[in-house]
Parts: structure tokens; C-alpha cells; sequence
């Protein structure tokens, strides 16, 4: 427990740093794009004396640093304030006076959407990924190796938008059997979820197969070469046991280190796919947010977003030590 | 020490290449060598020379991304070179066995030692049960002087220190009763004061159980004490092959003369045109004398002129067609 600690406590400290560091990138690179949340929501119903009331009301005549300083202060103690620009659903309307969406209802249900449409993905590519890495490494002087390599290629060439789209054309337009749009959020049942969900998991899980499987056949590569799988099969033992009992496990923690840390890609192609199938996550959510320049989401799900990563890597050190016997016995 | 002329072993022409970037390097050309009952031959070269490609060879293995494109390796009426991994798994540990150059990674990491043995023993069915073959594991590290062997199998292999490493690597080899023992470097990667140990320990094994041995070195030295013969390489080739006293006192080849010269126990002080100068560049290989461009005796000839292993005196052989006049010159 101790080396877990070792391990844990000073990523945490730096992970901390980075959540900071991040949350002032953003807010400095909102501030610098032209315009506010004001002059987006009223467009041309602009005057100036509108801009000033609405600008009092959101606190935006305040100074940057200030603005910045009361959101940090508010943030960490849990206060993530509201949105600028949505307003509360009719039946929660405070009375009397306008009061708009807290920011924490508008970003879990939506890291939520966003880590079940990731999970399977995750479902579908790691096990696809784990078979192709250990086929294409154990056979690696066959023919065959070589074409689903070049087929394993083409997958992670070809980008996301692509495969989706494709993906739509084909599945959702001319044959009808998944629904276009993942409006999960109205489905009616969990059925209707998982169609929902399967086209977006599935142009994921085909941009990330590439990847994964370069990552887990390069460890398991490495294992294979390495001098005590030669003084195995040397010392007179099947491939079978060499395979199973002298590779596979030494090649298990670099494995999961793969796994786990391909989810900061997956992160990244989230965010594209459900643009693409108009799938409430987190990453819709941030786009619409940028669109209106409503700061206080945008920082939120820009926090929880870089939380995730940061999490994975972490997630991705530890279970790697675990797995590997120089370091948990010691 | 009885020799008899029935090899234990018997390489012909063995030729091995590495794929480099869609390109077969050459990396063993045309090795042949035999290796007597109970004798000890050593092969010396410099790093990267091909020592342990000719060494796995013995076992019928080749390295991924290599290719053993010409040759046999004769082993008790079978050519191992054309054996299938099943019929290869009988021969290797059991009657060949190779005690590599880094003891730190040559024991599986994730396995205890313990069990590391017993898995040999089990898959040649050397002990009967499993009861019987942890008794035996017990017994072999005795034998290879590690205290506490009880404790010791429990171990995995980052727990133990490199002489203690390689002492189970040893314990395995005595397991297997092996005819031939392939050392590569046994001891390269030791301290000083364990090298010497280990080379004791291997010397009495050898002694007490008759086995053969080839031993690879980069290092001369080692090797007059330890052998019968010497078989010297030079970028993938035998440049020169003899018992081991007359190799040390004529020499005929410019490159042994060379590479004893960089022994300092054995090098008389001023012998500066046998210091070996350069280094090997597998690139810049010439057609005929691959020693040819960091040789001090070449002719022009040389490096056009094919060079073959041819008698130069007793049980001694040297590929070197000056090797006369070399011999003239030094006195
Ligand atoms: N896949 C391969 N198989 C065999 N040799 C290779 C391979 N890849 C590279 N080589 C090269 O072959 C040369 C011979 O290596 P080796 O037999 O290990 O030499 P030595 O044991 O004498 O140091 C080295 O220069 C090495 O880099
Ligand atoms: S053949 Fe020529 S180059 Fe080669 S070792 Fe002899 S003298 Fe040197
Ligand atoms: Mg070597």
C-alpha cells in the first residue's frame, strides 16, 4: 500500500496543478474570442442600454480577474454557479424574476451520456483490439499478418467523420436499422438506448481499434523479444506455455496501460462523434456552450473533460504497477 | 580430459541473415565448427560479430526478423536446422542448453524462481509428480551454493542479485543434464568477484558431469583459462581455429593478433601494429577479407581476395592468405 500512496499522492498534486492551469487557459481564451454571452443572446436586438442592463444582471461589467477569482473561489467549494444564458425549465422558475440553469444540472447528466456512449465503445474495441494485438504479434512472419495489419491501418487513416458518416449512410439512411439522430435522452426504452448509441460506439470503436492494436501488439512485440521468453522456449518449453505463462502475463500491464490511456484518444473522438449523431454529451454540450459563450459551463465541462483524461492516466500508472511484480512486492 | 573425435555437435556452413529495413544483412557467413565430448570450445569476437546468432543456432533458433538461409547443425544423427519446434522442445534445455549473457533479464519476471525450475523438470518429465520435482529444485540450488534455497524459490527474479540469477539459471542447466552447454557471455554482466565465482562453479559442474560447452566471450582472456580450443570470428566469419595454447603462442591471424594484444595479461608492452584500430562496420564489408579495412598487414589484394579457413599447423587453422608472412614478420 505504501508504493501505492508513493505513486498516487504527488500525480494528484500535479493533476491539480494542470485542473488549474486549465481552467485559466480556458477562461483566457473565452475572454479573448470577440464578443460575450450578451451580445450573442440579444444578436441584433442589441442597444446599448440593453447590453448594460443584461451585462449587470450577468456580472460581466466586472473586471476578467475578478470574474475569474469569484468562479475559482465558488467552484472549488462546490458552487459551480449558473448558466449565463439558459434558462430554468417553467417549473422550477424561482418566483419572480428570471433565474437561469445551475451549471452542475446542465453537466452531469451529460458527462453521464458521454461516459455510457465511451463504455461502449470501450466494450466493443478492447476485446477486438486484445485479440488482433496478440494474433498479429504471435504470427507476426505469416502472410496474413500483413494484410490485417494494412486493414488495421486503414481503419486508424481514415478519420472519424468519415466512418461515421458512412456509418449513417449506410446503416441508418438506406438499410433503417439504427436511428440517425442519438437523442437518447427521449428514448423510450433501453433498447431504443442501446440502437441509439450503437452506430456513434461503433464509428469510435473503428477509429480506436487502429490505435489499440498498434499499442497492444508493440507490447506484446517487446515481450516476445525479450531474453526470457528466448531462455523459455530455449529451455525446451511448448509455445503454448511460453505463450501463456512466460509472454502473456509480462505483456498484461503494458497492455492495460494501452487500454486505459487510449480512452484520452477516445475522449478526443467523443466529442466529434456526437456532433456528428447529435448525441447529447458533454461535448455537444461544450460546443453549444462555445457557441454562446457561456463561460461557466464551458469552464465546467472543460474541467470534468480534463478530469476524465487526468483520471485515465492515473488509472493507467496504477493499474499498471499492480500488474507488475517488481513493484508490488517490493 | 578425454577427447575422442566423435563430435558432440557439428556446424556446416552455417549462414544466417537479419531483415534491415526489406534488406537480408548478413550476419553469419558459412560457420563451420565441431565441438568434441567434454570439450570446451570458445568463440571469441568482438560485440556484434554474430556470437550469439551461431550460438542459437545450436538449438535450431533464430531470431525474429531472421533467417537461417544455408547450413546444418548436426546432433545425434538429426540436422537441428530442419527439426519442427516439437521435435526441436525434446532437444532443447534437456540436451542443449544455453545459459545466456544477462542473468537480470532472463528469468520470466513475473514467475517465481521456484517455479521456473520445477516447469522445466515437469516439461521434460526429468521428475515424476510435482511433490518430487519441488524436493529436486531444492536440492539443485544447494548445489549451486544458494543459502536458504526454500526461501530463495519463493522468490521472483528482481528479488535476487545477479550472481544468485544466474546460479538458478545453473541449477536449471544441472537439472537438465544437457550433452552440450551454450554459455554466452556467462558472466559479462557480473561484478568481478562474482564472475569469478560463477566461473568456478561452472568449471566443477563441467568437470563432474563431462558435459561439452561452447563459450562465448568477447573477452580473450577468459578463455585461456577455461579451454580446449579457440575458435576466433570476425564479422560473421571463422577467422581462425586452434587448440588453446597455440593460439596464445602463434597466432596467425592479424586480427587474433590483435585481439590479443588488447589482453593486457597477455600482450607483450610494445606491440603497437597489432593494436586493433576501428571498428566493425557491417556496412562497409569488402567481397574478399572482411578484416581487410582495419588490418595492418593488407595488400591491396586483400579485400577482393575470397579468405577461407586453411591449415596452418597442427589442428590449426587460419583465413588469411598472408598468414605466413605474417607469422615471418612478428618472429
Ligand atoms: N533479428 C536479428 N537477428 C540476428 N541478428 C540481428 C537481428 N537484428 C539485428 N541483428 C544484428 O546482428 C549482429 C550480430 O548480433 P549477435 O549475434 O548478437 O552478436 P554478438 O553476440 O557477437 O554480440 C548485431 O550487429 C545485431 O545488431
Ligand atoms: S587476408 Fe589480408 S586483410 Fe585479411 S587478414 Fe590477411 S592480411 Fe589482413
Ligand atoms: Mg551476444
Amino acid at each position: 500500500m505504501r508504493f501505492a500512496l508513493r505513486l498516487i499522492l504527488p500525480r494528484v498534486g500535479l493533476a491539480i496543478l494542470a485542473l488549474v492551469a486549465i481552467s485559466l487557459i480556458t477562461f483566457t481564451l473565452v475572454e479573448l474570442l470577440p464578443g460575450d454571452a450578451v451580445t450573442r443572446v440579444l444578436g441584433r436586438n442589441a442597444t446599448p442600454e440593453r447590453e448594460k442592463v443584461w451585462r449587470e444582471r450577468m456580472n460581466l461589467d466586472r473586471p476578467p480577474v475578478v470574474r475569474y477569482t469569484l468562479w475559482f473561489s465558488r467552484f472549488v467549494r462546490g458552487d459551480w454557479g449558473e448558466s449565463l444564458v439558459s434558462a430554468r425549465p417553467a417549473t422550477e422558475g424561482a418566483p419572480g424574476g428570471r433565474r437561469n440553469r445551475a451549471v452542475a444540472d446542465m453537466v452531469w447528466p451529460r458527462l453521464k451520456n458521454t461516459l455510457i456512449l465511451a463504455g461502449y465503445a470501450l466494450l466493443l474495441y478492447i476485446p477486438t483490439s486484445l485479440f488482433l494485438g496478440i494474433i498479429t504479434a504471435v504470427f507476426r512472419e505469416q502472410r496474413f499478418t500483413a494484410w490485417l495489419s494494412a486493414l488495421v491501418v486503414l481503419g486508424t487513416a481514415v478519420p472519424e467523420y468519415v466512418i461515421g458518416i458512412l456509418l449513417l449512410l449506410i446503416f441508418a439512411i438506406t438499410l433503417n436499422w439504427f436511428p440517425p439522430l442519438a437523442l437518447i435522452d427521449q428514448a423510450e426504452s433501453t433498447l431504443e438506448v442501446v440502437q441509439m448509441l450503437t452506430l456513434p460506439a461503433l464509428t469510435l470503436a473503428i477509429a480506436m481499434t487502429g490505435i489499440a492494436v498498434r499499442m497492444m501488439q508493440g507490447s506484446l512485440l517487446t515481450v516476445l523479444d525479450s531474453d526470457y521468453v528466448r531462455f523459455a522456449t530455449l529451455k525446451g518449453l511448448s509455445r503454448r506455455r511460453v505463450l501463456l505463462l512466460h509472454a502473456l502475463p509480462n505483456a498484461l500491464g503494458p497492455a492495460v496501460r494501452v487500454t486505459v490511456l487510449s480512452i484520452v484518444w477516445l475522449i478526443g473522438g467523443v466529442v466529434l462523434v456526437e456532433v456528428i449523431f447529435t448525441f447529447p454529451g458533454l461535448g455537444m454540450l461544450l460546443l453549444d456552450s462555445l457557441r454562446l459563450l457561456d463561460t461557466p459551463v464551458i469552464l465546467a465541462a472543460a474541467m470534468l473533460l480534463s478530469s476524465v483524461l487526468i483520471f485515465a492516466n492515473l488509472a493507467a500508472d496504477l493499474l499498471a504497477a499492480f500488474l507488475n511484480p517488481r513493484l508490488r512486492t517490493d | 580430459m578425454t577427447v575422442s573425435n566423435e563430435a558432440v555437435i557439428q556446424v556446416e556452413d552455417l549462414t544466417v541473415d537479419y531483415l534491415d529495413r526489406q534488406a537480408w544483412v548478413n550476419v553469419v557467413n558459412r560457420m563451420s565448427f565441431s565441438i568434441a565430448p567434454g570439450e570446451t570450445l570458445g568463440l571469441a569476437g568482438e560485440s556484434g560479430c554474430g556470437k550469439s546468432t551461431t550460438g542459437f543456432a545450436l538449438f535450431g533458433y533464430r531470431r525474429p526478423g531472421s533467417r537461417i538461409r544455408a547450413g546444418s547443425v548436426q546432433f545425434e544423427g538429426l540436422d537441428l536446422l530442419s527439426l519442427d519446434e516439437r521435435a526441436l522442445q525434446h532437444i532443447r534445455g534437456a540436451e542443449i542448453f544455453l545459459v545466456p549473457q544477462n542473468p537480470a533479464s532472463t528469468l520470466t519476471p513475473s514467475m517465481r524462481v521456484g517455479r521456473q525450475v520445477i516447469e522445466t523438470l515437469e516439461s521434460h518429465k526429468i521428475s515424476s509428480g510435482r511433490r518430487e520435482a519441488e524436493e529436486r529444485t531444492l536440492e539443485l540450488f544447494a548445489q549451486v551454493g544458494l543459502p536458504q534455497p526454500g526461501e530463495i524459490a519463493q522468490r521472483y527474479p528482481h528479488q535476487l542479485s545477479g550472481g544468485q540469477q544466474q546460479r538458478v539459471v545453473i541449477a536449471i542447466a544441472l537439472a537438465c543434464q544437457p550433452k552440450l552447454v551454450v554459455l554466452d557471455e556467462p558472466t559479462t554482466a557480473l561484478d568481478v568477484t562474482t564472475q569469478a565465482r560463477i566461473l568456478r562453479l561452472l568449471d566443477r559442474l563441467k568437470t563432474e558431469h563431462g558435459m561439452s560447452v561452447l563459450y562465448i566471450t568477447h573477452n580473450l582472456g577468459v578463455l585461456a583459462q577455461i579451454c580446449n580450443r579457440v575458435a576466433v570470428m570476425y564479422a560473421g566469419e571463422l577467422v581462425e581455429v586452434a587448440p588453446t595454447a597455440e593460439l596464445f603462442n602463434n597466432p596467425r591471424h592479424p586480427y587474433t593478433r590483435g585481439l590479443i594484444a588488447a589482453v593486457p595479461r597477455l600482450s607483450a608492452p610494445n606491440e603497437d601494429r597489432e593494436k586493433l584500430r576501428g571498428l566493425l562496420r557491417r556496412e562497409e564489408l569488402p567481397p574478399g577479407c572482411r578484416f581487410a579495412p582495419r588490418c595492418n598487414y593488407a595488400l591491396s589484394e586483400c579485400s577482393t581476395q575470397l579468405q577461407a579457413l586453411t591449415t596452418v599447423g597442427k589442428d590449426h587453422q587460419a583465413a588469411c592468405w598472408l598468414w605466413e608472412r605474417v607469422a615471418e614478420e612478428v618472429g
